[in-house]
């Protein structure tokens, strides 16, 4: 996988993890953990791709290599995090739009880290 | 609904702090609902209380702060403050503007929302680290070096222009 295609394939990830979170709001919220659950798989692979190809990449300098270690570290994080909280979701139905209006506040944090990530990747 | 009018030191103000914030989360509950007339509501009823609250420290609390607390703390200049409220009411406006143009036939609404709800997170950021710059200097400080009367008949005061907005907020 080649920068370009990272980053596209990260830009086609980012659309669609947002189009999910308003099918929260339609409170089909099993059809919206379905696929985040599918979000986060794609993401969780394309990121530890990248994780991979860093560490075999000579052209970047070490410190912008450890920035992006370190984005996608806390990337992957919380990631972890939104998958052990959505399926609360559906745990006790229906949910709060309290606990909805908290993941979506999760997920800001999850998209303004990616999108920081996707700014300075794009600089290569 | 019932503004908090039991203020018997500055404080006490952070109640109505806890008030505003209640409106704004029941107002995100009615923008997941797609209730947007709800939501406009709820807004122009902090935008009128946040005025008031607003001028309530910017004509009494910020002057006597300016002249009893000295040296000012650091993290607690009075521009801080000033500049804080401008962008607090900025948003609330900004909100209004936004929702107001909503209606069931707004094209990707879901994904409007969700992007509104990203902006609210910013929000809810600043109006938390202004709540917490407040408590901690101004009001704290206030508290330590005004005297009791002076203290209550401020308090006082601020509860009565309160009072005088209830004609307004009632037709709403």
């Amino acid at each position: 996988m080649e920068y370009n295609e990272y980053l596209e394939e990260c830009r086609q990830l980012f659309k669609a993890f947002e189009k999910s979170q308003g099918k929260m709001l339609t409170f089909s919220i099993e059809a919206a953990v379905d696929e985040f659950k599918t979000e986060t798989e794609l993401l969780e692979s394309n990121f530890r791709k990248m994780q991979i190809m860093l560490k075999n990449k000579k052209e970047i300098e070490p410190k912008q290599k450890l920035l992006f270690e370190k984005q996608i570290l806390r990337l992957l994080k919380f990631l972890k995090e939104l998958s052990t909280l959505l399926p609360k979701l559906i745990k006790n139905p229906p949910p709060e739009a309290k606990d909805i209006i908290f993941i979506f506040e999760r997920q800001h944090l999850f998209k303004n880290i990616f999108k920081k990530h996707l700014a300075d990747f794009s600089k290569i | 609904m019932k503004i908090p009018d039991n203020y018997h030191r500055f404080l006490d103000l952070n109640k109505f702090h806890v008030f505003i914030d209640r409106i704004f989360f029941q107002q995100q509950i009615d923008i997941m609902h797609k209730n947007f007339d709800a939501a406009i509501d709820k807004l122009k009823i902090i935008q009128i209380l946040l005025d008031q609250h607003i001028r309530d420290e910017e004509e009494l609390l910020l002057p006597l702060y300016t002249k009893f607390v000295s040296p000012i703390p650091l993290g607690g200049a009075v521009e801080f403050y000033i500049r804080e409220h401008k962008q607090i009411v900025r948003y609330i406006s900004d909100f209004i503007d936004k929702i107001s143009m909503w209606d069931g036939n707004t094209k990707n609404i879901d994904l409007e929302i969700v992007r509104l709800f990203d902006t609210y997170y910013k929000f809810k950021h600043l109006v938390e680290h202004h709540d917490t710059r407040e408590d901690t200097f101004l009001y704290r400080y206030l508290d330590k070096m005004i005297e009791k009367k002076q203290k209550r008949d401020v308090l006082n005061l601020i509860v009565e222009r309160q009072n005088r907005l209830l004609d307004q907020l009632n037709g709403i």
